[in-house]
């Protein structure tokens, strides 16, 4: 009788998840974006007792825990706050896909908010060695909007606009 | 038990098969803001000092699913435990969390919306393991009829006895303000329903349902300051079955023998199918209900078809609530028993309500065909 060796199996069973979803917005999510799709605005609600912004706004104040029923409009512009740059990005389940690398997620604090409001997203930048702290950027919106975060495209750094008076008309 | 711990406010949404307007949070946050302004309560110092959250992963689409409520239960500065189990479980940590010390005032808070994957079959498929069972196609629909075609060939329980079952369900459910299905059915229509699994039917399986429940717990001394209703747990007991369903007795109580044993041992109570007012049964599919009830000793083992036929349900007075057979989503089936348990013993059940009850036993279940068995006894 032949002496039986021992070979580790390694067998790999390969399998993919998937369970097709649909979540409600409810009113609180639901306006934000609903006013990104129709209005391009970004829209933080507002604790009604510290007066701190949520952004993306949420039913409650996770600090005061009273209902943040205010709303307030913020500037598509802002300052980096952190940044990195992706060298390795996670594949798609489904598909298999990844984004093309390198790329760029950034946290902004848009323009008259005091760190509350901060909202992320990509910058899209040929240039890497422009990515940094503080440098200022501005939402870029998609054409066609849907109601989701895709319609923000990205963010795109703010270049120095030419001087007033020199009659470009640039900013028509 | 050497401390005593009592829930001291109940609050439930509405049960529903599609709650459109609402995302989870804000299905969450109608429940907690509910006992908050019941009992007074903020959250901090003097106040809710922690709380276990109740929920699911895969029906919630994300991982570590607390993570998207701690802002709602006052556990961004705070301390959070969540159970990812039936919401009977999260009594038992909540009460845990007080009779240890750790602290004093609990909120317990689950929700669950299964309408938000396409069938939840593909979500209770998951819970099978990706070698042996899935392949094979098993969901906790499939396990439950697995189940039930054991049981009902033990306990000579039949389909007519089921449907009437559910009947009995509706009629109670049409006076429970949050059951989901109120409408009244006959026994015939019940039976015309589409066979889903057999032997279960459409009617026998309770529907796709969207809700919340929140509680809040306390020691006795801050549940006397909160409630003049405080409801006591005297009893808890808990077991596990065997993964495998194979490795079961499916036509038995295995798990939930054995966690009444722990619950009614704790609660000093001898004589089950005496001892409650009323009883609380998380009947997920209609055989359940005879099924557990034998299992918690309201009946002899076997004889759960016999039960049915001599009015054991009414006599009992098991699911006074339409039960989980009504409508609420998996995950809240034993909370949502434990709530109309103590609702009960407040006395504010209205049209439904036990006269003088004094002692309850309220059961849920986790798994598939009730691999995790929770029993709470409850008394005013």
């Amino acid at each position: 009788m032949a002496e039986e060796t021992s070979v580790p199996e390694r067998i790999v069973s390969r399998q993919v998840l998937a369970i097709p979803q649909r979540f409600s917005t409810g009113p609180v999510m639901g306006r934000f974006l609903r006013e990104l799709r129709d209005h391009k605005r970004i829209m933080a609600n507002k604790c009604p007792k510290c007066g701190r912004h949520q952004l993306p706004p949420r039913e409650v104040c996770a600090v005061c825990h009273v209902e943040a029923t205010g709303w307030e409009e913020l500037p598509p512009e802002g300052a980096i706050r952190d940044f990195d740059v992706v060298y390795y990005a996670s594949p798609d389940p489904l598909t298999g896909e990844t984004r093309q690398v390198p790329y760029v997620l950034c946290w902004v604090d848009l323009d008259g908010t005091q760190g509350d409001a901060p909202l992320w997203h990509l910058l899209n930048v040929e240039n890497l060695a422009e990515v940094r702290r503080g440098v200022r950027v501005r939402v870029v919106f998609a054409d066609e909007r849907h109601g989701t975060t895709e319609d923000i495209r990205h963010f795109e750094i703010i270049r120095e606009e030419a001087s007033p008076g020199a009659g470009t008309g640039a900013e028509s | 038990m050497a401390n005593r711990v009592a829930i001291c406010a109940v609050a439930q949404t509405k049960f529903e098969a599609c709650k459109r307007d609402v995302r989870t949070q804000g299905l969450l946050w109608e429940v907690v803001k509910d006992v908050r302004a019941q009992t007074g309560l903020d959250f901090g110092p003097g106040g809710i000092a922690g709380a276990v959250t109740v929920s699911d992963d895969v029906f919630d689409a994300r991982t570590i699913s607390d993570g998207a409520v701690t802002d709602l239960v006052g556990a961004h500065f705070g301390s959070e435990e969540k159970v990812a189990a039936d919401g009977a479980q999260g009594v038992y940590y909540a009460a845990a969390t007080v009779l240890s010390g750790h602290h004093d005032v609990v909120l317990l808070a689950g929700h669950c919306k299964e309408s938000q994957p396409a069938s939840r079959n593909m979500v209770t498929h998951l819970a099978f393991d990706p070698f042996y069972t899935r392949p094979v196609g098993l969901d906790y629909l499939c396990a439950a009829a697995l189940q039930a075609q054991a049981y009902m060939a033990r306990s000579g329980v039949s389909e007519t006895q089921l449907a009437e079952v559910v009947v009995r369900a509706r009629q109670w459910a049409a006076r429970n303000p949050v059951a989901q299905e109120t409408a009244a059915v006959t026994r015939e229509e019940v039976l015309a329903s589409p066979m889903i699994a057999d032997p279960i039917r459409e009617k026998f399986m309770y529907p796709v349902s969207d809700g919340a429940i929140a509680m809040i717990l306390a020691s006795e001394t801050h549940a006397r300051r909160l409630t003049d209703k405080p409801v006591w747990i005297t009893g808890l007991g808990n077991c596990y079955d065997s993964f495998f369903l194979g490795e079961r007795d499916l036509a038995g109580n295995f798990a939930l023998e054995r966690a009444a044993q722990r619950a009614y041992a704790m609660a000093g109570v001898s004589a089950p199918e005496t001892a409650f007012d009323l009883a609380e049964i998380a009947d997920q599919y209609a055989h359940q209900l005879p099924q557990y009830a034998e299992g918690l000793g309201l009946c002899p083992e076997g004889c759960g078809g016999r039960w049915l036929d001599e009015g054991g349900p009414d006599r009992q007075r098991v699911n006074r609530s339409g039960g989980m057979i009504a409508g609420n989503p998996l995950i809240l089936g034993g909370l949502a028993r434990v709530a109309e348990a103590v609702i009960q013993l407040r006395d504010e059940a209205g049209e439904r309500q036990v006269a003088h009850a004094q002692r309850a036993v309220a059961q849920g279940a986790t798994g598939p065909a009730g691999q995790l068995q929770t029993v709470v006894v409850l008394e005013r």
